[in-house]
C-alpha cells in the first residue's frame, strides 16, 4: 500500500510540474504581458518600465527558474494587474465558484444517477427513451445556449429570476441549472450504461436463480457494482469543482474562478493563472487519488490487480 | 400605488429575502434613485486611480464621478475646456500659469481643498516618481514631501507622457498655485482638463499602501466609493457636500457584464438601468422595446488601420496610398454602423475647434478604385499576399469591417488575408504583418494627445513600424511653439504626411459608444466614452 501511495504521489508531483511548465511557457511565449496589461497604445516608456519591474527582460530560463524556486518557497507571486499577492486574489474567488459548483454537483448526482438507473431498469420502454433523449439533449446543447434560453424565459419574459450577477440566492438559480444540465445528462447516460452492464452479469442471474426478490437483487447486487464505474466520473467532477465554468460564469457575470481565469489569461497574468492551475491540479490529483483508493477498497478485483 | 413584481412575489413566497434581488427599486428617504449600470469591464488594473487606469473602462467611470480636475471638459458640449476646481487662471509667462482655486470645496473626508492638495496631486510621490521633465528642471519640493507609497511601475511613465515637461507646483497661498512647465506649452489648459485630477493629501498620508488608497480615493467628486470588487461590482454613494450641488442619485452600482447578451438581457429584464458599449446590431433589439432607447453615438476616438513599413511590400508608399484610395469609408459606416457614426476629416475631432487646432477643408484620400489600380501598377505590385491580422472583435465590428475592407482591396487587385490573432498588439511589429487595426482618441482638444501619442516619437509603433523625419520635426513644433497658427499649420502638414504622402495610418470612421437606457431617465450621453452622473446631467 505504501509503494502504491508513493507512486501516486510522485505522479502527482510530475503532473504539477508539467502543468506549471506548460502554463509558464505558453503564457510567456504567446505574448508580451506588458502589452496585454497596459495595452498597445501605452507609451513605450511605460511598457519598458513594466517589463523591467516584472523581470520580463530577463532570459526565459532565468524567469522560469526564479518562478519555480519561488513557488517552492511558498511565494506564488503577485498579480501583474494590481501588484497584489496572487494567492489571496485566487482564494477569494473560491467561495463564489463553489456556491455554484457544489449545488450543481448535488443536483447532478441526485437527478442523474436515479434517472440513469430507472432508465436501465425499464430498458426500451417509453420512460427509458425519454430519459435517453433528455440526457442526450442535456449534454449536446452547449451551455451558453441553455443559459441564454433560460435568461430569455425566466428573466426577460417572465421576470421571475435575475439575469446575472451575484447577490441573493435567486441569482444562483439559473447558473446552477445551466451548469447542471450538461452534467446531469452525462451522469444519467453513464449510470444507465453501468447498470445495464451489471444487469447482464452472471452473478445477477445467479442471485435471481437462488430465489432473491428482484428488488433485493437490485439493492444488494446490482447497485453496489454499478456504482463502481461511476466513481471515476464523480471523482472528475469533484476535482473540477474549484475550476468553475468559464462559459457559465461569463454568461451570468458570476465573479468566480472561471471568470478570473479568462481575464488573467487574456492579460498574461502569469502568477494568477498559475495559482488557479495549481489549485485545480492539486484538487484533481487528490480527487483521483481518493477515487483510486476507494475503488481499491470497494472492489477486491482492482486491489488484486494492483498487487499483481 | 404599491406594485409587486413577479420576481418579488416569488422571492417573498420562497424566503422573504428577495429584497436584495432588486436594489434598483431602492429609494432613500428623500426619494433619490439608485441605479445599476452594466459595463463590459470595470477598471482593468483594479484601482480607481485615473493615472493608473489609462483605459476606456477607466475613462467611462472615474472622471468626473469619482475624480475631478482643476479644469474639466464640457461633457455636454464638444469637450471644450471649462473651469473645474479652479475658478480662474492667468498666464504669468510662457512657462508659468497661476491658478485660483474654488473656495469652500470639500473632500470626502471633510477637509477643505487647498493649494497643498494641488501640490501633492502633481508631486513625485503621487505621479512622477523618479522621472525628469523632458525640458527644464523639476521644481524643488517645498515643505514636507507626501508619504512615499508603492506607485505602480508604469504610472510615472504615463504621467510623463501626459506632462512631458511639467516641472512642479508652487504654492502661492491657501487658494493659489503656480504650475511650472519646463517649456512654453499652449496645450497646458487641455492637459489640466484631461489629466489634472486632485486628491486629498491627508488621505494619501494616512493610507497603508497605494492599492488601499487607490481603491477608495478621497476626492472632491460627487460620489464616494463605497465598495469595489474588481471584475465584479463597483458601488459609489452620493457625496452630499459636493460643491456642484447635492447629487441626484443616491447610489450607483457598476456591474461588470462581459457578454453583450448579458447586458442587453439584463437591461430588458429590469436588472439594469443602463447597458453600455452595445454593438450596432443590438440597437434594434433595444429600440424594439417601448421602455428603452439608445443614447450616444460618435465619440472622440477614431478607428484607424496602421501600416507596417517593416513589411517589404508596405514599405512602398505607392501601395499604402493605393490602399487608402480603395476603401469606401462611408459604405462601411452605412452598412455596419447603420449610419450612426461618421467619417472624420483626417485624425481630428470637433473639440479641436475650441482650441483653434481644427484644420478646415481637410479631406481624407478619396475613394477612387481607378486611382488605386494605377498606383498599384506604378508600384509594380503583382498580387503578393498582404497580412491583416485581426482579433475577435476587440473593436466593435472589427471582423466584419476587416472582411469588407479585404473585399474592397480585392476589387483593385490587392491580395489581403485576415488571419485571427489573440495578440494583435504585438503582431503589428512583425515584418510579416502589413496592416493592423488600431484606434486613436484625443483626451484633450489638441492633436498632441492623439496623433503624437499614437504615431509620434516615443509611441509604441516606433521605430520599426513607421517613422518620418519631417513629421518628427513638426512634432517638435507642435510641442514647443507658442504660435497657434504655426501649430495648426504644422498639424495640417503632419496629416498630409501621415495620411497622404507617406501613410502611417488610414482613418476609417469615428468610433461610437451606444448605451441602452430606460426611456424615463433624463440623462445625456457625452461625446466621449465618459458617463457623467453629476447633478447637472440628471433630471
Amino acid at each position: 500500500m505504501m509503494s502504491f501511495a508513493l507512486t501516486r504521489l510522485l505522479r502527482a508531483f510530475a503532473t504539477l510540474m508539467l502543468v506549471i511548465t506548460f502554463a509558464f511557457s505558453i503564457l510567456r511565449l504567446s505574448g508580451d504581458p506588458a502589452i496585454a496589461v497596459l495595452g498597445p497604445m501605452a507609451p513605450a516608456a511605460a511598457l519598458n518600465a513594466f517589463r523591467e519591474a516584472w523581470g520580463l527582460t530577463e532570459p526565459f530560463w532565468v524567469q522560469y527558474s526564479k518562478y519555480v524556486l519561488s513557488i517552492f518557497a511558498g511565494d506564488f507571486g503577485d498579480s501583474m494587474r494590481d501588484g497584489l499577492p496572487a494567492l489571496p486574489l485566487v482564494l477569494e474567488r473560491v467561495p463564489a465558484t463553489l456556491s455554484l459548483t457544489i449545488p450543481s454537483l448535488i443536483l447532478t448526482l441526485t437527478i442523474g444517477i436515479p434517472a440513469g438507473i430507472v432508465a436501465a431498469l425499464h430498458r426500451n420502454s417509453l420512460l427509458d427513451r425519454t430519459v435517453i433523449l433528455a440526457a442526450v439533449a442535456g449534454f449536446t446543447v452547449p451551455s451558453f445556449v441553455v443559459g441564454l434560453v433560460l435568461v430569455l424565459i425566466f428573466s426577460v419574459t417572465l421576470g421571475v429570476l435575475p439575469s446575472g450577477g451575484q447577490g441573493s440566492w435567486l441569482h444562483g438559480v439559473l447558473p446552477i441549472i445551466t451548469m447542471s444540465t450538461v452534467s446531469i445528462g452525462l451522469v444519467a447516460r453513464y449510470s444507465r450504461s453501468a447498470m445495464l452492464e451489471v444487469l447482464n452479469a452472471p452473478y445477477i442471474r445467479a442471485a435471481s436463480a437462488k430465489g432473491l426478490k428482484w428488488r433485493d437483487v437490485i439493492r444488494l447486487h446490482a447497485l453496489p457494482n454499478a456504482i463502481l464505474p461511476l466513481l471515476t466520473i464523480i471523482g472528475l467532477m469533484v476535482g473540477s469543482l474549484i475550476a468553475g465554468s468559464v462559459v457559465v460564469e461569463s454568461i451570468f457575470s458570476w465573479p468566480g474562478m472561471g471568470r478570473l481565469l479568462i481575464i488573467s489569461v487574456a492579460a498574461r497574468d502569469l502568477a494568477v493563472v498559475q495559482c488557479i492551475l495549481i489549485l485545480i491540479t492539486v484538487l484533481m490529483v487528490c480527487a483521483n487519488l481518493t477515487v483510486d483508493l476507494l475503488q481499491a477498497w470497494l472492489d477486491p478485483k482492482s486491489r488484486n490487480k494492483a498487487h499483481a | 400605488m404599491v406594485s409587486i413584481t413577479r420576481r418579488g412575489a416569488l422571492g417573498l413566497f420562497v424566503a422573504g429575502a428577495a429584497g436584495a434581488a432588486f436594489p434598483r427599486l431602492a429609494f432613500g428617504q428623500d426619494a433619490r434613485p439608485s441605479i445599476r449600470i452594466a459595463v463590459p469591464s470595470l477598471p482593468t488594473r483594479n484601482t480607481l486611480d485615473p493615472w493608473n487606469e489609462q483605459s476606456i473602462p477607466g475613462s467611462r467611470i472615474l472622471q468626473p464621478n469619482v475624480w475631478e480636475g482643476l479644469l474639466q471638459r464640457n461633457l455636454q458640449g464638444d469637450l471644450e475646456v471649462q473651469p473645474g476646481l479652479a475658478t480662474d487662471w492667468k498666464i504669468i509667462d510662457d512657462k508659468i500659469i497661476e491658478v485660483t482655486l474654488r473656495q469652500g470645496v470639500k473632500f470626502h473626508n471633510g477637509d477643505e481643498l487647498t493649494a497643498e492638495d494641488v501640490a501633492f496631486s502633481f508631486s513625485r510621490e503621487r505621479v512622477f516618481g523618479s522621472t525628469e521633465p523632458a525640458q527644464g528642471e523639476a521644481l524643488a519640493q517645498a515643505g514636507d514631501a507626501p508619504k512615499a507609497l508603492d506607485l505602480p511601475e508604469a504610472l510615472p511613465s504615463y504621467a510623463r507622457s501626459l506632462w512631458p515637461s511639467f516641472a512642479g507646483v508652487e504654492v502661492v497661498d491657501r487658494y493659489t498655485v503656480r504650475l511650472h512647465n519646463g517649456v512654453g506649452d499652449l496645450t497646458i489648459l487641455g492637459r489640466l482638463a484631461a489629466a489634472g485630477t486632485i486628491g486629498s493629501l491627508r488621505s494619501w498620508n494616512e493610507a497603508g499602501s497605494y492599492a488601499e488608497w487607490a481603491r477608495k480615493p478621497v476626492t472632491t467628486a460627487p460620489y464616494i466609493t463605497e465598495s469595489f470588487e474588481p471584475n465584479a461590482t463597483l458601488t459609489m454613494v452620493a457625496f452630499d457636500d459636493y460643491w456642484g450641488g447635492r447629487p441626484s442619485i443616491e447610489r450607483i452600482t457598476w456591474v461588470e457584464v462581459p457578454e453583450v447578451s448579458g447586458r442587453v438581457n439584463g437591461l430588458l429584464a429590469g436588472d439594469f438601468d443602463f447597458a453600455c458599449d452595445l454593438p450596432p446590431d443590438q440597437i434594434k433589439v433595444i429600440e424594439g422595446n417601448p421602455n428603452f432607447e439608445i443614447r450616444g453615438g460618435a465619440v472622440q476616438n477614431a478607428r484607424i488601420v496602421i501600416f507596417n513599413k517593416a513589411n517589404e511590400l508596405i514599405a512602398n508608399p505607392l501601395i499604402r496610398r493605393a490602399m487608402t484610395h480603395a476603401i469606401d469609408r462611408q459604405a462601411i459606416v452605412d452598412a455596419l454602423w447603420g449610419g450612426r457614426t461618421d467619417v472624420p476629416n483626417g485624425l481630428q475631432f470637433p473639440s479641436f475647434k475650441s482650441a483653434g487646432m481644427y484644420v478646415d477643408g481637410w479631406t481624407n484620400p478619396e475613394y477612387n478604385p481607378d486611382l488605386a489600380r494605377s498606383l498599384l501598377q506604378e508600384a509594380g505590385y503583382n498580387g503578393e499576399l498582404i497580412k491583416f491580422p485581426i482579433s475577435n472583435n476587440y473593436y466593435v465590428n472589427e471582423v466584419t469591417t476587416a472582411q469588407v475592407m479585404a473585399q474592397m482591396w480585392k476589387q483593385v487587385g490587392l491580395n489581403v488575408e485576415t488571419p485571427f490573432t489573440d495578440n494583435w498588439g504585438a503582431v503589428i511589429k512583425d515584418p510579416s504583418t502589413g496592416v493592423a487595426n488600431w484606434s486613436s482618441g484625443a483626451s484633450m482638444p489638441d492633436p498632441i494627445s492623439g496623433m503624437v501619442n499614437n504615431i509620434g516619437p516615443g509611441s509604441f509603433i516606433r521605430p520599426e513600424v513607421w517613422s518620418n523625419e519631417e513629421f518628427d520635426n513638426l512634432v517638435g513644433t507642435l510641442e514647443t511653439s507658442l504660435d497657434g497658427t504655426e501649430r495648426r499649420d504644422a498639424f495640417a502638414r503632419m496629416m498630409d504626411i501621415a495620411e497622404r504622402e507617406d501613410p502611417a495610418y488610414m482613418v476609417l470612421h469615428r468610433n461610437a459608444s451606444f448605451t441602452g437606457v430606460r426611456k424615463d431617465i433624463q440623462w445625456q450621453a457625452s461625446p466621449d466614452f465618459t458617463m457623467d452622473f453629476r447633478p447637472s446631467n440628471w433630471g
